[in-house]
């Protein structure tokens, strides 16, 4: 399979296991689109706010002590953006309503950040 | 070139003026995405935290793209070899003079303190001038450097300083009950002085794909809500050397 079948199968998977996902995406960590389920014409902007994400988190966790950052989460009154690191090139972000399993989310997202960062070594 | 080729290409960084990343850092990684996908480059971009540490970076190498204020723009013409390719459409650099609303003229022979961020910045170069109005000349004056521009006015409000250098946006962006503690004796209006972005050395084979990308953005609806985003109402226009001229004639040439 190539890198592009490789990352819409963890797309699709991470879709099949958590079916109340509004989205989820695959992105370079500096917020280049790779692989996702949003509308196309919201792509860009949902790459780019991981990115931000990546980046405040980045900063916060070197500033803090508090070692390598694995996740952001941001919570609205309607549901979650979170965004995990894929290894160094990478970030998996997943978009989910307010009801969403956290937990459920960080053990796929775990399993599937370590693919993504195998495929793009 | 698809994105896999995109990610294997010569990463590239790009560096922005920190005073525009603390007003929309998201913003700027919108506009770093699009750059992304229209040049098939990858672009590299974090934010820095202060505006001497920002220049000092670039100024030391590595960065191919800048939004460069315009004092670090020109040091970075002279001594980086950056070019300008593009500048917001209509928007100028200029400052205010401010006072508290009581103040009063100072006594001849009295010693006037004025904040101001940093005199590395157009903002104060432009204010200096500002001073012959009030019949003040730079013996008369102790500077009182505060870092930023707001912190600048916050001076002026507190009593620790008694006129402050604040840039213009600065002064747009604060809160009605903020200028009200403030009254503005003067300002500029050279419409001299811009933010622009400048292309490296490295990167210069791409000057003309890059000026096309940014001063093409008004016309293109996909990049509409990262112009708004970064407050460029009226989008990007051509720029180059040559605009810098006037600029370049009062910065120093000695700092960096």
């Amino acid at each position: 399979m190539s890198k592009q079948e490789d990352l819409a199968r963890v797309v699709y998977d991470l879709r099949r296991s958590i079916p109340e996902l509004h989205g989820v995406m695959i992105a370079s960590s500096d917020g280049l689109p790779l692989s996702h389920d949003f509308p196309e014409s919201e792509a860009e902007r949902v790459a780019a706010m991981a990115a931000t994400a990546l980046g405040l988190g980045k900063r916060i966790t070197e500033r803090t002590n508090l070692g390598g950052l694995h996740e952001t989460v941001v919570r609205g009154a309607h549901g979650y953006l979170v965004v995990y690191s894929a290894g160094e090139n990478a970030i998996l972000v997943l978009s989910g309503p307010i009801t969403s399993n956290l937990g459920l989310m960080r053990i796929e997202a775990r399993a599937a950040s370590g693919f993504v960062s195998q495929v793009l070594r | 070139m698809d994105v896999f080729e995109v990610l294997s290409t010569q990463l590239r960084r790009m560096s922005v003026c920190p005073h525009d990343t603390a007003r929309n850092v998201y913003g700027w990684f919108f506009l770093n995405s699009y750059l992304q996908s229209q040049l098939s480059c990858r672009l590299h971009f974090e934010a820095q935290e202060n505006f001497l540490a920002e220049r000092s970076a670039v100024l030391a190498g590595g960065y191919d793209l800048v939004y460069a204020n315009p004092y670090s723009a020109v040091l970075f013409a002279r001594q980086q070899g950056f070019v300008p390719v593009a500048k917001p459409v209509g928007i100028h650099d200029e400052t205010y003079l401010v006072a508290r609303p009581d103040w009063t003229p100072p006594q001849p022979g009295q010693k006037v303190t004025v904040a101001s961020a940093t005199d590395k910045l157009i903002v104060h170069t432009l204010g200096v001038t500002l001073l012959p109005q009030l019949g003040l000349d730079e013996s008369m004056i102790d500077y009182r450097f505060t870092g930023n521009h707001l912190a600048a006015a916050k001076a002026v409000m507190d009593g620790a300083a008694e006129l402050g250098f604040v840039f213009n946006e600065t002064w747009e962006g604060m809160s009605d009950f903020s200028r009200s503690g403030l009254q503005i004796l003067h300002r500029t209006d050279r419409r001299l002085a811009f933010h622009c972005f400048m292309v490296g050395p490295q990167f210069q084979d791409r000057t003309e794909d890059i000026r096309a990308v940014l001063t093409s953005m008004t016309r293109r609806p996909e990049a509409a809500d990262i112009l708004q985003e970064l407050s460029f109402p009226n989008g990007l226009e051509q720029a180059g050397l040559a605009d810098l001229n006037a600029l370049s004639a009062i910065v120093p040439s000695e700092v960096g």
